[in-house]
């Protein structure tokens, strides 16, 4: 096993902590005594062979995986046992699962009122129109059904909706997955944007560079457990041929 | 076989496919947005007719009041039998939920059907719904209470389908009905999103109760064919389309069975409609996990 | 005192019809709601025989049977791949259409049905007409200790325990090797001639068949005697059968409701009962496996579990004798799978393009890749699982393209799953068991190509060669299980251990099938580090056993530890093939792996 590096002792006022994470489905172990954290206005990426517990964490941190052990902390706040996806939403979470991210027979604009649930009329119209002019193509596409949009236009979708009750925290489960290198590139950009604004991201990515071009922190996990944990620079720097001993 | 002949069934067959249709789109929303076999349905119809029945006489209360009575007590059926049986049997019986679900089903329902039987009696009841007087088109005749039947049906699936597609309710149901993982993740709370689910097929549910009952009899057990011809024309009609698609559908059976009668004895009708549920079922093993994995996960499965 | 004999007599053809709907929906777990339908088949044959030709008693019993276990079969056919909630509408349509024709054909007496045109007469049996129902007492015992006894030996054997696995998970059962569909065929039709021979009795004992005798109401109340007599148990469908035919005549005699109040009260009585015992107590009213033959004998059925003294290697030496294997005569080559060409598109996209793989002999093999290259899919393919759009794939030099998961799984080739469904509730040595089979050429070894507990012939006539068979992979399966370190477990229900004890239960099974090529899907996953420890040493001890190995594993870690070789999967094809270490020190596939910018 590679060493386990960790940065000098627990940031001073994190947005989210989570420590002793341990979780699974029926009687399959996924997650085993998980710690990390994310202070605001940072991005930190989730780095793991597949099946490593990277989905299944932002899972649990959205209140969708109940935890056998181990506790969270959101904003200051202990997120107990009761712990649901409402919840989060309340709290200034949000999540962009990998798959299967829109509403695929509700019209574009439908998706977006979706993503707006629980503001008042006003504010949720004059949150899409700001939508409208950050994404323009979903303004064209407004009555089109999502499920006929290409998948980069789908990704716009979903992080649009996301975005609309201007989350603190926005979880994203591998936003390249099935996008060409130029539009995940283009994403990317878009959430680097989305720190500038404040909002801090934990990002689960397969594609490495890509999650080193948005995160300034990362973690490995491997089997369920957190096996490293580096700034991104420094990871970057092991190589690529390094990288295999760490999956 | 003459022309007036079809002309006629084809009357009969648009009256009993509206029916069909009505039935079919309540109980296709409650299958496709929660997938519970709610064979109970039959129960909530039966209730519906006989509230709305004994409010009329003896209660003496005039028709509409009658009529919201049923359609009242036919939704807290179903809503009761959402929270308190279904709901949480779902919770603990994970993975073999469905058929718990559809045992217990049965179960309320033959107890239901025979406390309605013990209270009222198993004699026929009726509604007097509007004057029963025969209408004469050319050579087509019908009942005006089949007029009613035809207009009320597809009324309400107008209207239901109008909730569905511009309502905030309506937009969280299709949302739930379409990705329901998406949905609990955008914080749909697929509890209430059931009930509301259940409060509607049950409200469409109850109308074609009091409408059956006005159009022939009320009685114990006026449900039971009704329900399967609602699983029928549910699946037909496709559990994630609208209820138009699946009114259509029903229309369809209505046809099939009543046109069938150019060709066998009308006995024999309710057999080609069988058939036909039999032959689907054949030839089209629908891949039922997709139905199971489009449940809303948080209603059936239980809380950490 | 007629008034009990005739509650006696109901009750015991009512046992028939429960015990034989137990052994359909409690053991293979195929719920139908069409059992009194069958019943139907069976009297209307009965009685349209008896009235047209004066067919005597037995051969119109025989005759009525075998008419509802034919129907049974048809059945059968389209349900072998519907899910159990659409199985559950299917027999409903069924029951329905059965109704339907015999309320309708005016030869069968349309809606009055038919009356019988004499009473019954067991000759060449004494006792002359059976006409009081004192007189049926004695046959009508008889009858239903026969059914308990056919379906407790079909039930409580090999046979059963195949039935028990299709209930508890069919994929991994067909995975195993058991020919999922023949046994269902086979189940419905026996079960469907049980309910045909009791709709018999009941038209007799009746004297009428209509359609009011055998409605779907009826069905729901056999179904609500054998949920209430608890799934899985026998003697608690004799319990439920009794409970629900007394529930009226209690009403009324002790309660003294009058018949017309009582009937209603006693179906509401069952209506609720059966929705509360669904949700309190789904197993029924009986603890699950309580049997009355096995409280009477439990030393015979229940074998102890000696320690074997001989070591684990002259097991996989010494093959059992009984039966010819099956294995090819083809010469032992080092290449034991050869796949070329493998191709399989899912809509638009191609899952698997023009795979090639040689797996050689007594190696462990690795597929890696990043996700969504296909590897889960290529396993699946070549276990039969999906059919492959294209290529060959040859076992042992037989290609195996196209058959059917458990024909492969018997030819050889097995497999392990990610979330290993077990059956979970079999016990550990029961889930060994299942794996275990003796091969025969013979040509009454369908459906499975066996001897033994699972070969119905065997297991009615043979008694002595089914027990001997069954002693020995008890024995054999205790070999298995003290290998992987589970002996003293292996009474223990298989869902009740940890997730480590069961992926060793399900190495054990896989092993019990004595395959040579095997096939495991993520070995090392979900469990903790001292459990992988275990796993990776008992796969390299499979090894040395004489099998070959493929693995799909996402961590590399683990793969550097087993694989002799490592096959790189991208986009559905193989594009490199070596050393973990030759792997990873190509950039490319560095590139392909962590992504590109």
């Amino acid at each position: 096993m590679a060493p386990f590096e960790t940065l000098a002792g627990p940031p001073p006022d994190p947005l989210l902590s989570v420590a002793g994470v341990t979780a699974g489905y029926g009687k399959k172990r996924v997650l085993d005594h998980i710690g990390l954290s994310v202070v605001p206005g940072e991005a930190i990426a989730l780095l793991g062979h597949n099946g490593a517990g990277k989905t299944t964490l932002l899972q649990a941190v959205f209140g969708l995986q109940p935890l056998w052990q181990g506790e969270m902390f959101f904003a200051g706040r202990s997120l107990g046992p009761r712990h649901s996806a409402p919840a989060a939403v309340a709290l200034g979470m949000a999540m962009i699962p990998a798959e299967r991210f829109v509403f695929p027979d509700l019209t574009v604009l439908e998706n977006l009122r979706l993503g707006a649930r629980g503001l008042n009329a006003a504010e949720s119209a004059r949150r899409i129109e700001a939508a409208y002019a950050d994404y323009p193509v979903l303004h064209e596409r407004a009555d089109q059904l999502a499920g006929s949009m290409s998948g980069g236009e789908q990704r716009m979708v979903s992080l649009a909706m996301a975005l609309l009750r201007r989350p603190s925290l926005l979880l994203l489960d591998e936003p390249s997955l099935g996008l060409s290198p130029a539009i995940a590139e283009q994403m990317m950009r878009r959430v680097r944007g989305l720190l500038t604004q404040g909002v801090s991201v934990v990002l689960v990515e397969q594609n490495i560079p890509a999650a080193l071009g948005v995160a300034s922190r990362i973690y490995v996990l491997r089997s369920g457990r957190i096996i490293l944990e580096e700034s991104a620079t420094a990871f970057a720097a092991r190589g690529r041929e390094n990288w295999w001993n760490l999956f | 076989m003459s022309l007036e002949q079809v002309a006629q069934l084809t009357v009969a067959g648009v009256i009993n496919g509206s029916f069909y249709a009505l039935v079919g789109a309540g109980f296709g929303l409650i299958l496709g947005v929660t997938g519970r076999f709610h064979y109970a349905f039959a129960l909530v119809f039966t209730l519906s007719a006989y509230v709305t029945s004994v409010l009329e006489t003896p209660a003496g209360l005039p028709m509409p009041a009658a009529i919201v009575g049923g359609l009242l007590a036919a939704i807290v059926l179903g809503i009761a039998i959402e929270r308190f049986v279904y709901r949480p049997l779902a919770r603990a019986s994970g993975a073999v939920s469905l058929l718990t679900i559809f045992i217990s089903s049965l179960g309320l329902t033959i107890a239901g059907i025979n406390l309605i039987t013990l209270a009222w009696t198993a004699f026929s009841r009726s509604i007097e719904l509007v004057p029963l007087r025969p209408i004469n088109v050319g050579a087509i005749s019908f009942a005006s209470v089949e007029a009613v039947l035809v207009a009320a049906s597809w009324l309400l699936i107008l209207a239901l389908s109008g909730l569905l597609n511009f309502s905030d309710l309506g937009r969280s149901i299709r949302a739930a009905r379409g990705n329901p993982q998406l949905a609990r993740i955008l914080g749909l709370d697929p509890d209430s999103i059931y009930l509301s689910v259940f409060a509607l097929g049950s409200f469409l549910c109850g109308a074609a109760g009091i409408l059956d009952g006005a159009r022939f009899a009320v009685q114990p057990s006026m449900g039971i064919r009704p329900v399967m011809f609602a699983f029928v024309v549910a699946f037909l009609g496709g559990t994630r389309n609208g209820p138009i698609v699946v009114g259509l559908a029903g229309l369809f059976v209505g046809l099939v069975e009543s046109l069938s009668g150019l060709f066998v004895s009308p006995q024999w009708s309710s057999l080609v409609v069988f058939s036909v549920l039999f032959i689907y079922l054949v030839l089209h093993p629908v891949d039922f996990r997709a139905l199971r994995a489009s449940i809303l996960p948080a209603a059936s499965s239980p809380r950490g | 005192m007629d008034y009990w004999w005739d509650i006696l007599n109901l009750v015991l053809i009512f046992s028939v019809f429960a015990i034989s709907l137990n052994l359909l929906v409690g053991y293979t777990g195929q719920v139908s709601i069409a059992h009194a339908a069958f019943g139907a088949i069976g009297g209307y044959t009965a009685a349209y025989l008896s009235a047209q030709i004066g067919l005597p008693f037995w051969p119109a019993l025989v005759a009525g049977a075998l008419g509802a276990g034919f129907a049974g079969v048809l059945m059968s056919l389209p349900a072998l791949r519907l899910s159990p909630e659409y199985l559950v509408l299917l027999t409903i349509a069924v029951s329905s259409i059965v109704l339907a024709v015999v309320g309708a054909v005016p030869e069968l007496g349309g809606a009055y049905g038919m009356i019988a045109s004499k009473p019954a007469n067991l000759s060449p049996l004494p006792g002359g007409d059976l006409i009081f129902p004192h007189q049926w007492v004695m046959p009508l015992l008889a009858f239903a200790a026969f059914t308990y006894l056919v379906c407790y030996r079909m039930g409580e054997s090999a046979f059963g325990r195949v039935l028990r696995a299709i209930r508890d998970d069919e994929t991994a059962a067909r995975a195993l090797g058991s020919n999922v569909f023949a046994f269902k065929v086979v189940v419905f039709g026996i079960t469907s001639a049980f309910a045909g021979l009791a709709g018999v009795l009941l038209f007799y004992y009746n004297q009428i068949a209509s359609t009011s005798v055998y409605g779907l109401d009826v069905s729901l109340k056999i179904f609500a005697m054998t949920i209430f007599g608890g799934l899985g148990n026998f003697t608690g469908s004799i319990l439920g059968a009794a409970v629900v035919q007394l529930l009226q005549p209690m009403l009324e005699r002790i309660v003294r409701i009058d018949p017309g109040q009582a009937f209603l009260i006693q179906l509401v009585v069952y209506g609720l009962g059966l929705t509360v015992l669904v949700r309190v107590r789904p197993q029924g009213l009986l603890p699950e496996g309580f049997s009355l033959l096995r409280a009477l004998r439990p030393a015979k059925t229940r074998l102890a579990s000696q320690p074997s003294a001989k070591p684990i290697s002259s097991t996989v030496a010494a093959k059992p004798a009984p039966c010819a294997q099956t294995a090819g005569a083809a010469a032992q080559s080092s290449v034991i799978l050869e796949v070329r060409d493998l191709s399989k598109r899912f809509g638009g996209i191609a899952a698997c393009r023009e795979l090639n793989l040689d797996l050689q002999r007594g190696k462990i093999a690795a597929l890696v890749g990043p996700n969504g290259a296909g590897k889960t899919t290529v396993f699946n393919l070549l276990t039969g699982a999906l059919r492959a759009d294209g290529g060959s794939i040859r076992l042992q030099g037989e290609n195996v393209r196209g058959l059917a998961p458990d024909m492969i799984a018997r030819k050889g080739m097995v497999r392990s799953f990610q979330n290993v469904r077990v059956f979970a509730r079999m016990t550990a040595l029961e889930n060994v068991m299942l794996g275990i089979r003796e091969l025969s050429t013979d040509w009454w070894c369908w459906p499975n190509g066996t001897r033994g507990g699972e070969n119905l012939a065997d297991l009615l006539l043979l008694p002595h060669m089914t027990g001997r068979v069954e002693r020995h992979t008890h024995e054999r399966a205790m070999e298995w299980l003290r290998l992987v370190g589970l002996a003293n477990v292996a009474q223990t229900p298989a869902g009740a251990l940890s997730f480590g004890q069961q992926k060793l239960v399900s190495f054990a099974r896989l092993l019990g099938t004595d395959a040579d090529l095997l096939l495991l899907d993520e070995p090392a996953s979900g469990i903790d580090s001292k459990w992988v420890e275990q796993i990776l040493e008992l796969v390299a001890h499979m090894r040395e056993l004489g099998k070959t190995i493929c693995i799909v594993e996402h961590s590399i870690h683990v793969v550097e530890r087993l694989a002799d070789t490592v096959f790189f999967m991208e986009l559905g094809h193989i594009t490199a093939q070596g050393t973990i270490g030759e792997l990873t020190s190509d950039p490319r596939l560095a590139e392909v792996y962590f992504g590109t910018v």
